[in-house]
């Protein structure tokens, strides 16, 4: 992918994730059903918020690097 | 082990020591390697886990039992943030960097003009805004210790006498001075909190183990995640049935997302502690999976609580008491320290962070115009003065926040107290997306956004949570103010559909935003707001070199005093020293170039807020008056390049043209120069020759005493000759350089210039008869009265028929005299059948002295002064004299007068 | 009758008040009164000396010259040049050119007359009728 892709893909991955945790998407959830106990739409919201730090984790080690020159650095330092 | 009130306390004083120690040692070995660590990204998140507070430990049990899954708003909002880091947060943290931001307040301030207004309007709302929180914080600590207190057999130990609200006093006593021991040793903010990081990010991991730890405990007593929710349900506790997904769910998800963003803490440990970008790519992640496992336990220890405790008890102590309540006694104390390390961690940067604020917008800006002048005063005065500032203002800030606690102590639930300030903080997030995003956004609008924006949280989110302890407030509640139903807090305009908090964010944010983008539609930037725009916006884009508007001339000197003031005598030398040593010179003889004022502010602006570094060194930076236009100009970065090449291409061309200039007149001055050499040889020349014979006769007059009559009156009579030439030559030049100058004058009258032609023919005949020239005066007119003096007309016709004559080289020569009128002119042209003038020639022939190559060739000519007299008088009389060009063979001269009207005369 | 001088000047009175100079100082003279008349006049009466004014009509002293020495036949002419304009860039470029010897105008008759006898070798005392 190119670096804008990367940067496009991102982007659409955290809209559609906020997309999903709202209504009316969350409410495909809302239904009686158990996963292990735990009601379906309470294991939703925790699964899809497991995808998205899944997905940052991928997207924070594929966005391209595009750093300032470690110039300020040295301000910082005494 | 027995859990005692003192045995809390004890443990509570001995965390902060711990606290202390790794502060300390933070602050210590942060700039060695060993402070490595310290600089990790993954302290550097756990730093931002500050964002879960005791709201977060207490607050969300609480809330999962009142309103059931709703709490995971508040954590699910920053994680959209963070998972969207690269496009809001790396462009905020960038910024910052660049321009040395220290608040929320400071980065606003800058985008918008360096607005000290703005800043004051920002650091005043926070602070409003953050008294609910701390007072949130101030009421988890308290309950929890009564917690503690009320299930010990013990009683209330040396808590004894203490009423809750001089429990509370007493923790936000304690608060400050730990506070004011931590945060306000150093002035700059950039420097100074390795220590309280550090600190923060030991909390971070002390309340999230803690909180697992009882989550685990729950889960183990309840056996299990389906026993857990099947007793509950048993037990008729139906909390996902309740309208979860509604407009509160909607609204609290906006409001935590802005949150993130927009709270003094946040903003402070997401972006102004940040040290390495790339640390915030592995936040991205790492925090959101923070909140997650904190979130994790929410639900079955609030089920369990539910379930299992007396009814009537307070949720939000569930994770204190479920344990209390099973006799873990150490198990209790951990969840305590938990969820004091939450709250301590919380309002030990939420009031350095609004304490910088204060400070830097407020108390500076007063002190500096307070004292206009006292650059001499001790170096060391400002600094006291902003560490000062910072302390009191922390005390006040808890004073807030505990006034707050004490007027609303009757109510129970932590966590709607939480989103007031979330929706207060939120206010300012419009704006700072209008930073980040738009070029167009104005201060004015700014201001007036944020104040319209906060006017109705006041009244819709601040207001209401004083009902229950004030009849007034509840009444306005009831009923608006003054019977005013359509101003009821939460049914504004009579929108009475929405949920309170669901209303109070959708007003507030919707006039918020509509006043900004209409306010700044409407008005115009300042050119500094324009400048700030444009860095902000071109924050990721190369930049030769940041463009200052501070621009001037200031003394090294001043500069080093307001920098010493500021940063104290060490730091400054260091910065000096170093700015010399890039510029390769001594420290003495260092140039205050625009860049190094820029750089000086913005190190100034790190410590002491953007609007002050401005104004302080605008100060000593004389000449600080940019014209605007300049400013404008600087501003725009494409507009800038754009107009730098326009400009190089200007000044190029403008080069161009100048050498060209340059070059023509030179090569006109050497002709000149020529010129006058040819001149003056021509001069010596014409003047020698005649003299040449004079002397040469004379000579033989006086020495051949044996000469013939006959001969010496010969060569008298050529003496003679020779003499009369050279006076009329002397006569010619003068006349020339008469006419030359405009200082011969002649009467001019209406006169027949055919006369005057004729008259010249007749003078010139004997000459032709001489050469054996033929004249054919023909075609001529008969008259032509023209405005001239007959003797200069008589001149001029004379030499050129004269001149036809004699450079006439033709076998049978002829001249030919020809006169017309063509409309209001007269023309006379004479041509001859000669040779003509070579075309290298025509330019020169009007010249002094020339007489052309061919010319020379023949004895009988001239001094070469008749053609420039004759265009001398023909130009004073208003007509033209030139040589008329394209006439197959010979030469012509043509005289062109104006016809004279006897009408025109009478006018 | 070999001629002793050859003159070249454009000016009537000049060449006048020269040749009775010349004439009277005991020399056959000839003249010419402009440049394209000279080298023919030179051939043919191949004069001892040649008085050479610098502003010719037709062909200016200078050619002339330079014509002169450029012929083998005439370029041991003794050439005395006449500078009415006497100023030093005309001087220099007659010596390029090889002239012996200068007279500038307005001169003395009396400088011509030992000009021209330095040229013939003649000593001034002999010539003297």
């Amino acid at each position: 992918m190119t670096r804008r892709k990367i940067i496009a893909a991102s982007l659409f991955f955290t809209v559609f994730g906020a997309l999903a945790l709202m209504p009316p998407l969350v409410l495909l959830a809302r239904f009686d059903g158990r996963v292990l106990g735990v009601p379906v739409e309470t294991v939703y919201v925790f699964a899809l918020w497991l995808v998205m730090v899944a997905g940052a984790r991928w997207f924070s080690r594929t966005l391209p690097d595009d750093r300032p020159p470690p110039q300020r650095q040295r301000d910082m330092q005494p | 082990m027995t859990l005692t009130v003192d045995l809390v306390i004890a443990t509570a004083v001995a965390y902060v020591g711990l606290l202390f120690l790794v502060a300390y040692l933070g602050d210590r070995y942060s700039g060695s390697t060993e402070g490595g660590l310290l600089r990790s990204p993954f302290v550097y998140t756990l730093s931002i886990s500050v964002y879960c507070t005791s709201w977060t430990f207490y607050g969300a049990v609480g809330s999962a039992a009142r309103n059931g899954l709703e709490f995971v708003t508040i954590y699910l909002g920053p994680t959209i943030v963070f998972v969207g880091w690269w496009f809001i947060l790396r462009r905020l943290v960038r910024i910052s960097h660049d321009q040395r931001i220290t608040s929320i307040a400071d980065l606003l301030s800058s985008r918008f003009g360096k607005s000290s207004r703005l800043g004051v309007l920002v650091t005043l709302l926070a602070v409003i805004a953050i008294a609910p929180y701390i007072a949130l914080q101030l009421k988890a600590v308290t309950s929890s210790i009564e917690a503690v207190a009320g299930s010990s057999e013990f009683g209330r130990g040396a808590l004894e006498g203490w009423d809750e609200v001089g429990l509370a006093l007493g923790v936000a006593a304690a608060m400050a001075i730990f506070t004011i021991l931590f945060g306000t040793r150093n002035v700059d903010a950039k420097e100074q909190h390795h220590g309280v990081v550090a600190a923060i990010a030991l909390e971070a991991i002390v309340k999230l183990t803690a909180l697992v730890a009882v989550g685990v405990f729950v889960l183990y007593a309840a056996g299990g995640l389906d026993a857990l929710f099947t007793r509950a349900a048993d037990a008729g506790l139906r909390i996902h049935a309740t309208e979860t997904f509604g407009d509160r769910w909607v609204a609290s998800m906006v409001l935590a997302a802005a949150a993130i963003i927009c709270l003094p803490r946040q903003f402070q440990v997401t972006v102004v502690e940040n040290s390495d970008e790339s640390h915030l790519r592995t936040a991205s992640w790492a925090f959101p999976a923070y909140m997650l496992a904190m979130s994790l336990f929410i639900v079955p220890i609030a089920l369990h609580g539910l379930t299992t405790m007396k009814p009537g008890s307070n949720p939000d102590m569930f994770t204190l008491t479920l344990p209390l309540a099973a006799g873990q006694d150490g198990l209790a104390l951990f969840a305590f320290i938990g969820g004091f390390s939450s709250a301590t961690s919380m309002i030990i940067l939420e009031s350095i962070a609004l304490s910088i604020m204060v400070s830097n917008h407020i108390v500076v800006p007063i002190m500096l115009r307070l004292s206009s002048d006292d650059r001499g005063s001790d170096g060391l005065g400002v600094r006291r003065l902003i560490l000062n500032a910072r302390r009191l203002s922390i005390v006040l800030i808890l004073l807030l926040g505990f006034g707050y606690f004490y007027l609303t102590r009757a109510s129970d639930a932590l966590a709607p107290i939480g989103l007031i300030s979330f929706t207060g903080v939120a206010q300012f997030l419009p704006a700072i997306l209008a930073a980040l995003f738009w070029r167009d956004a104005s201060t004015r609008a700014a201001i007036a956004a944020i104040s319209v924006g906060f006017l109705i949280w006041l009244w819709s989110s601040f207001l209401p949570s004083f009902a229950s302890s004030s009849p007034v407030v509840a009444g306005i509640m009831a009923q608006g103010p003054f019977g005013i139903e359509w101003l009821r807090p939460q049914a504004l305009f009579g929108l009475e559909r929405l949920e309170p908090l669901a209303h109070a964010v959708f007003w507030s944010l919707l006039l918020n935003t509509t006043v900004l983008i209409v306010g700044s539609l409407v008005s115009t930037q300042s050119a500094l707001e324009h400048i700030q725009a444009a860095l902000f916006l071109n924050v990721f884009r190369p930049v030769a070199g940041d463009p200052s508007p501070l621009r001037g001339s200031a003394t090294v000197d001043d500069l080093f005093l307001v920098a010493r003031r500021v940063l104290g005598h060490e730091r400054a030398m260091r910065l000096f020293a170093e700015e010399a040593k890039a510029a390769g010179m001594a420290s003495t003889s260092l140039e205050p170039t625009p860049a190094f004022i820029h750089r000086l502010e913005r190190e100034l602006a790190g410590s002491i807020g953007t609007a002050s570094a401005h104004v302080m060194l605008s100060k000593v930076v004389s000449g600080d008056a940019v014209s605007l236009e300049e400013v404008m100009q600087m501003a725009d970065e494409t507009q800038q390049v754009i107009e730098h090449s326009q400009a190089l291409e200007r000044t190029s061309a403008q080069l161009r043209a100048t050498a060209e200039k340059l070059e023509f007149a030179n090569r006109q001055l050497r002709e000149v120069d020529l010129q006058k050499d040819e001149f003056l040889s021509q001069v010596s020349h014409e003047v020698r020759t005649p003299m040449t014979a004079i002397r040469a006769f004379s000579e033989i007059l006086l020495n051949e005493g044996d000469l013939d009559g006959e001969s010496g009156r010969k060569f008298v009579a050529t003496i003679h000759k020779e003499s009369l030439r050279l006076t009329s030559l002397l006569d010619e030049i003068l006349d020339l350089s008469a006419l030359e100058r405009g200082e011969r004058v002649w009467e001019s009258r209406p006169i027949d210039a055919e006369a005057s032609l004729d008259q010249a023919l007749r003078v010139c005949d004997a000459l032709a008869r001489q050469n054996g020239t033929q004249i054919r005066p023909h075609p001529r007119v008969a008259a032509a009265t023209v405005l001239a003096d007959p003797d200069r007309l008589g001149q001029v016709f004379i030499n050129l028929i004269s001149n036809a004559i004699k450079h006439n080289s033709a076998a049978s020569p002829v001249v030919t005299v020809r006169s017309r009128i063509s409309g209001e002119r007269y023309v006379v042209e004479v041509a001859d059948n000669g040779a003509g003038v070579p075309e290298q020639e025509r330019s020169r022939i009007f010249d002094k002295f020339y007489r052309g190559s061919l010319g020379e060739a023949t004895s009988k000519a001239g001094a070469g002064l008749g053609l420039p007299i004759s265009r001398e008088i023909v130009t004073r009389l208003n007509g033209s004299l030139e040589f008329v060009p394209g006439t197959s063979e010979g030469a012509c001269f043509r005289v062109t007068l104006a016809v004279h009207k006897p009408a025109a005369e009478a006018v | 009758m070999a001629t002793d001088i050859l003159i070249a000047e454009d000016e009537p009175s000049i060449l006048e008040a020269l040749s009775f100079v010349l004439l009277r100082a005991g020399w056959t003279i000839e003249s010419v009164t402009d440049g394209e008349a000279v080298m023919g006049a030179v051939r043919r009466e191949r004069p001892r000396v040649l008085v050479l004014d610098i502003m010719l009509p037709k062909r200016s002293g200078f050619e002339v010259l330079k014509q002169i020495r450029s012929d083998p036949a005439t370029s041991k002419l003794r050439v005395l040049v006449l500078t009415a304009k006497g100023q030093q860039q005309d001087r220099r470029v007659a010596e390029e050119l090889g002239a012996d010897s200068f007279v500038t105008k307005p001169y003395a008759n009396a400088d011509v007359v030992s000009a021209v006898r330095a040229l013939l070798d003649e000593p001034a005392a002999l010539a003297k009728p």
